[in-house]
């Protein structure tokens, strides 16, 4: 066990990879000598050399379209974006090539190669480097989507997404960088589609994912007070997505609130709404509420910003609408 | 030239039709001969025959409906032709298809007005069905007044809550029964629990089971008419026993010929007989009696589903063998399903024979609006006192319910005396 930041956990996860298989190399932004834009790479250009630890050019477009064909033709690229606004203009090869390239040569080909994300809001950065795109991303059939909420399962996760022969889309929330929590290094990589209940209750069900899984806690802790006890559910991935764990949830607490860091509008908290409405109907006792940003670009005033994330006492406050 | 099929009439009394079936499609071809559609009326089923080829344009009367006879049901033409003209027609023409329309609109609106909104959750929703709770009447407490779960948990606290004595409570317990089960005003003692227990053990050992089914028109027809015959008619029943020897070894002489049953012959004598007892063969109706001077003689026929009736025409002037094959024809058809409407009417009297079960004597019910029925029953060896000496005779009883408003005791009495004479001594009426 060893106590690591989220960041931590992540290189840690990298460099374990790296070490066993030659293969596996990372690429991106001034991910090499500089260490990464958030400091996530630091160290490894030191010990992997600049073949493995890889500058680009300033074209996201390149690097995922480089991943791809070094995927293709039989390594394990892990391709960093220095925030996911900019998978827009990296988006036909992400979309068009990586996630249909396997399905159109009918299998005939591997594409393991890992696209990490930075994303969401908090850090000031403003409308355009602050966003959470995920909905857009878990739209997409041929792309898994992943987005750990802390270090141990960003550890897990990272080493399963590398081992898979698929596209993987790991979103790393830039707040969460500096969480801090025990990692067990010697774990099993974790499976895709096994949601983690972070917390156990049997009055409501919030379902959370990145920075609002923190958000919910602190608010289970609040409402416990009152009586009231939360059920933390993470999904740890948006696709595939743990269906089972949520009903069965629901199935006790008779209640949903979805909490999500997105535009409400299209929101991946959305499809989380239509699933338990569609199978899990039978268990509501109260109507799906979603409590997410509100619909606008992330603004960069602090005291806006702050405003648009939803946080604890938001949450508190959906709560108890549903009592 | 296309062309409107109508609702046929199949008999003088048919009124109308239920078509229960459609065995073609709109658009389909039709060939001559081909089955149209069956129709179900008050006395039997029966389909439709198309009597040219075509194609069935148009279905103006759907399955289910009831359409009175000789209106429009579908257009039968050429493909393509065009049936505007005809549906007009056959919309003035079919004011029934209005008034069907009607019904049906008036109990979606009353339906509409008792269905008023009630807010409740979905799981509070199945919790209350699964335990038979009336939500209707339970006070919702959860936003906006919804009902939840918990409005409904606490209803079923309260069904649990039950007064009972110690013991019975834990007599209860031992045996593993639910005292919420017994319905009781005052408090639930041993004894309640000993019973529903007992109870419980018998119903676990039978299963009772109840079905429902739903009355055929047979059937239905069936019960109207017994039920109307027996509520009209103040009726007597007598009964005589007849001495068969005769009749016996005719039987058995004529069947070295062709096959020949006794209702043959009790059909062939009684519609002779009858003739000199037209009070037996009459109909009341209103304050006259109607009388014949022939004798259209109904036969029961039992068939898996209920029982008809086909009568044999005029069987006072027909032969013996006449009858016998018409009767045989007509129970076969029965039984088929073939029968005419014309072929169940204007009966005068009827003849039923259970005697192959061994009954002995019953009363049986008149068809209506016929005076008297004549119930024949199984023909037993029986030792009968004659000059001194018992001696064993094939005897059979004659069961007869006459209509008293028409028909006297000394009427019917006499009648009976003379058919057993009849039937001892048959060559007169036989040959007949």
């Amino acid at each position: 066990m060893k106590n690591l930041s989220m960041m931590e956990a992540i290189r840690e996860a990298m460099t374990k990879k790296m070490r066993e298989d030659p293969t596996v190399f990372i690429m991106g932004e001034d991910v090499g000598a500089f260490g990464g834009c958030f400091g996530v790479t630091a160290g490894m250009f030191d010990e992997f050399g600049a073949e493995r630890v890889r500058d680009t050019p300033i074209s996201e477009g390149v690097i995922i379209g480089c991943a791809v064909g070094a995927a293709a033709t039989g390594t394990r690229p892990i391709a960093e974006l220095m925030f996911i606004d900019f998978v827009t203009v990296g988006a036909d090869q992400l979309v068009n090539q990586a996630a249909k390239m396997r399905y159109m040569v009918g299998g005939k080909i591997k594409l393991p190669m890992v696209v990490r994300l930075p994303l969401g809001a908090g850090t000031r950065a403003a409308a355009q480097h602050s966003q959470s795109l995920e909905a857009w991303l878990a739209h997409i059939p041929g792309l898994k989507v992943v987005y750990p909420s802390c270090p141990n399962d960003a550890y897990g996760l990272m080493l399963k997404a590398i081992e898979d022969d698929n596209p993987v889309v790991f979103l790393e929330h830039k707040i969460l960088y500096g969480v801090r929590g025990e990692v067990d290094e010697n774990a099993k990589p974790i499976e895709f589609g096994k949601a983690d209940i972070k917390r156990e209750g049997k009055d409501l069900t919030v379902a959370a994912t990145g920075r609002m899984v923190h958000e919910a806690l602190k608010t289970a802790e609040e409402l416990s007070k009152d009586g009231i006890e939360i059920e933390v559910f993470d999904p740890r991935t948006l696709f595939p997505f743990d269906k089972e764990t949520l009903f069965k949830s629901i199935e006790k607490t008779n209640k949903l609130l979805i909490v999500s860091e997105e535009n409400k509008r299209g929101s991946f908290a959305g499809e989380i709404s239509a699933m338990v409405a569609e199978e899990c109907f039978d268990n509501l006792d109260a109507p799906i509420k979603r409590l997410c940003a509100v619909n606008s670009p992330v603004p960069f005033s602090p005291v806006l910003e702050d405003y648009y994330v939803p946080n604890a006492e938001d949450i508190v406050k959906a709560v108890t609408t549903m009592f | 030239m296309a062309r409107i099929i109508v609702m046929p009439k199949l008999g003088l009394t048919m009124k109308n039709g239920k078509i229960i079936k459609w065995h073609k499609k709109e658009n389909e071809e039709v060939k001559n001969g081909d089955k149209l559609f069956s129709i179900e009326t008050d006395k039997l089923t029966n389909d439709v025959i198309a009597d040219e080829d075509g194609v069935l344009l148009k279905i103006i009367e759907d399955e289910g409906k009831t359409v009175d006879c000789l209106k429009p049901v579908a257009i039968i033409g050429k493909a393509g032709e065009d049936i505007s003209n005809l549906l007009g027609n056959a919309k003035t023409e079919s004011p029934q298809e209005e008034k069907s329309n009607e019904k049906i609109e008036k109990p979606v609106e009353a339906t509409a007005k008792t269905d008023e909104k009630i807010k409740i959750s979905p799981v509070a929703k199945k919790m209350a069905l699964e335990n038979k709770i009336d939500y209707t009447k339970i006070k919702g407490t959860g936003p906006n007044g919804r009902i939840v779960l918990e409005d409904i948990e606490r209803e079923l606290e309260n069904r649990k809550k039950i007064r009972m004595t110690p013991t019975a409570k834990v007599v209860a317990e031992e045996l593993g029964l639910d005292a919420g089960s017994i319905d009781k005003k005052e408090r639930i003692d041993k004894e309640d629990v000993l019973r529903l227990s007992a109870n419980k053990a018998y119903d676990n050992l039978v299963h009772p089971v109840e079905k429902r089914i739903p009355m055929s028109t047979m059937r239905k027809v069936i019960s109207e008419r017994m039920t109307q015959s027996a509520f009209t008619a103040p009726t007597v029943n007598y009964t005589i026993s007849v001495d068969m020897t005769k009749l016996n070894d005719i039987k058995e002489e004529i069947s070295n010929d062709y096959k020949i049953t006794y209702t043959d012959l009790i059909v062939k004598i009684t519609s002779v007989l009858l003739l000199d007892f037209p009070l037996l063969n009459s109909t009341l109706i209103e304050d006259e009696i109607i009388t014949r001077n022939y004798v259209n003689m109904g036969v029961a026929v039992a068939l898996e589903e209920g029982l008809l009736v086909p009568v044999v025409k005029n069987s006072h002037i027909k032969s013996l063998k006449q009858i016998s094959l018409e009767i045989k024809d007509l129970t076969y058809r029965a039984k088929t399903n073939q029968l005419t409407t014309d072929e169940l009417e204007n009966g005068t009297f009827t003849i039923t024979n259970i005697g192959k079960f061994g009954i002995e004597s019953f009363t049986p019910i008149i068809n209506q609006p016929q005076s008297a029925i004549l119930g024949i029953n199984a023909i037993i060896d029986k030792p009968i006192v004659k000059n001194g000496q018992i001696i064993v005779l094939p005897i059979m009883n004659l069961s007869l319910t006459a209509d008293h408003r028409t028909v006297d005791g000394a009427v019917a009495a006499m009648f009976l005396q003379e058919l057993k004479k009849a039937l001892e001594n048959p060559f007169a009426k036989l040959v007949r």
